[in-house]
């Protein structure tokens, strides 16, 4: 049993051929008595001679032809990245234009807003001037009845600030 | 292992393939195509599998080309690529091997019965079918084991050649081959028994 151990090792490298002389000698001393290990071995024989018989077909010219097609198609796509990357590169507008857009959103909020202050603001000094006007104008003018001679007065006062001399 | 090409011709046309000429890629295509294809073929077990495996070998082998030290030898490294390219197609297509083994009992338990063994017509179909299952159960081993085995007993490499072209020592290649024996023996031994 305890040479069965050692030799059981051996048998593989005597079946494929891969032993020296004195050691193919001894495990074929060894398989004629054991009939374990002689069982082992012929196993591992089958397996093998079917393992070697079951060899890669030899493929069609159609074959080689699918494949040679195919690898220019691979390689000249796996060549393009490296081809574009050589190039100069173009600017990308996408960004530019994505800023730019941005950019005159804002411009056109803020100007608006601007806008929006300063006619709010002329406003308020019209309706202040106009007040002041309402107010220095002759309050025995009754509203309703005259309205044209009250805004002959209003104009009249305007005119008189326009030539103050 | 085969030799495409001899070392004074393969020196010379690695040196075209550096300098970035097509038409050299071709040839070294021509030249290695049937030696890689067995690889292929043998790790991947159908020839769609095979085809795609060798085009990405030989498309970094020509992206790569400049990374080839020429004090080893071209074969090995081309093969090593081969292989290394098997093994990456294998895990992405993450096959299961399913071993089949005839079952000895139907589906509700009852033995089914077996023909006369004798007759060599049956003899013939049982070692088609023992082919079938030995070429699962290689697809099934470990990945060394199985690498090692097929490089050594479908593309008849030597354990030295083995050895080069995974770059481990001769000692580990028997290892794996011996593991691989032993794993296919305990698979495949009570089939043979019968």
């Amino acid at each position: 049993m305890l040479r069965c151990f050692f030799y059981r090792r051996k048998i593989y490298e005597y079946v494929g051929s891969g032993l020296s002389e004195p050691d193919k000698a001894k495990v074929k001393q060894h398989l004629l008595v054991c009939d374990s290990c002689r069982q082992r071995a012929e196993e591992i024989k089958a397996i093998i001679n079917s393992a070697e018989e079951a060899l890669a077909p030899e493929p069609s010219d159609d074959f080689w032809h699918d494949f040679k097609t195919g690898l220019d198609r691979k390689l000249n796509s796996a060549l393009l990245p490296q081809f574009e990357s050589g190039r100069r590169k173009a600017p990308r507008l996408r960004p530019v234009i994505a800023y730019a857009t941005a950019f005159v959103i804002v411009l056109a909020i803020s100007t608006h807003l601007y806008l929006y202050r300063l006619s709010a603001i002329n406003g308020e000094a019209a309706l202040v001037n106009e007040a002041a006007l309402i107010d220095e104008v002759n309050p025995d003018v009754p509203l309703g009845q005259g309205e044209d001679a009250y805004i002959e007065e209003i104009n009249l006062i305007y005119l008189l600030d326009s030539n103050p001399a | 292992m085969r030799q495409a090409l001899d070392r004074e011709k393969e020196k010379a046309l690695i040196e075209r393939l550096k300098d970035g000429e097509r038409a050299a890629f071709d040839d070294l295509v021509e030249s290695y195509r049937s030696m890689g294809f067995s690889i292929a073929y043998n790790m991947a077990g159908n020839l769609e599998d095979a085809k795609d495996i060798l085009q990405d070998a030989f498309i970094k082998v020509y992206l790569n080309i400049r990374k080839y030290r020429e004090a080893g030898s071209f074969s090995t490294w081309f093969y090593r690529i081969v292989v290394n390219c098997s093994l990456d197609y294998l895990r992405k297509r993450r096959v299961r091997s399913n071993i089949n083994f005839r079952p000895l009992t139907d589906e509700e338990g009852r033995e089914i019965e077996v023909a006369d063994l004798d007759s060599e017509g049956h003899r013939q179909v049982l070692q088609e079918e023992f082919r079938h299952c030995i070429n699962n159960c290689i697809a099934a081993l470990p990945e060394k084991q199985k690498t090692c085995f097929i490089l050594k007993h479908q593309s008849g490499f030597s354990c030295e050649e083995i050895a080069g072209t995974l770059g481990c020592s001769m000692s580990t290649v028997k290892v794996h081959l011996f593991r691989a024996v032993k794993n296919l023996q305990g698979k495949l031994g009570p089939y043979i028994a019968k």
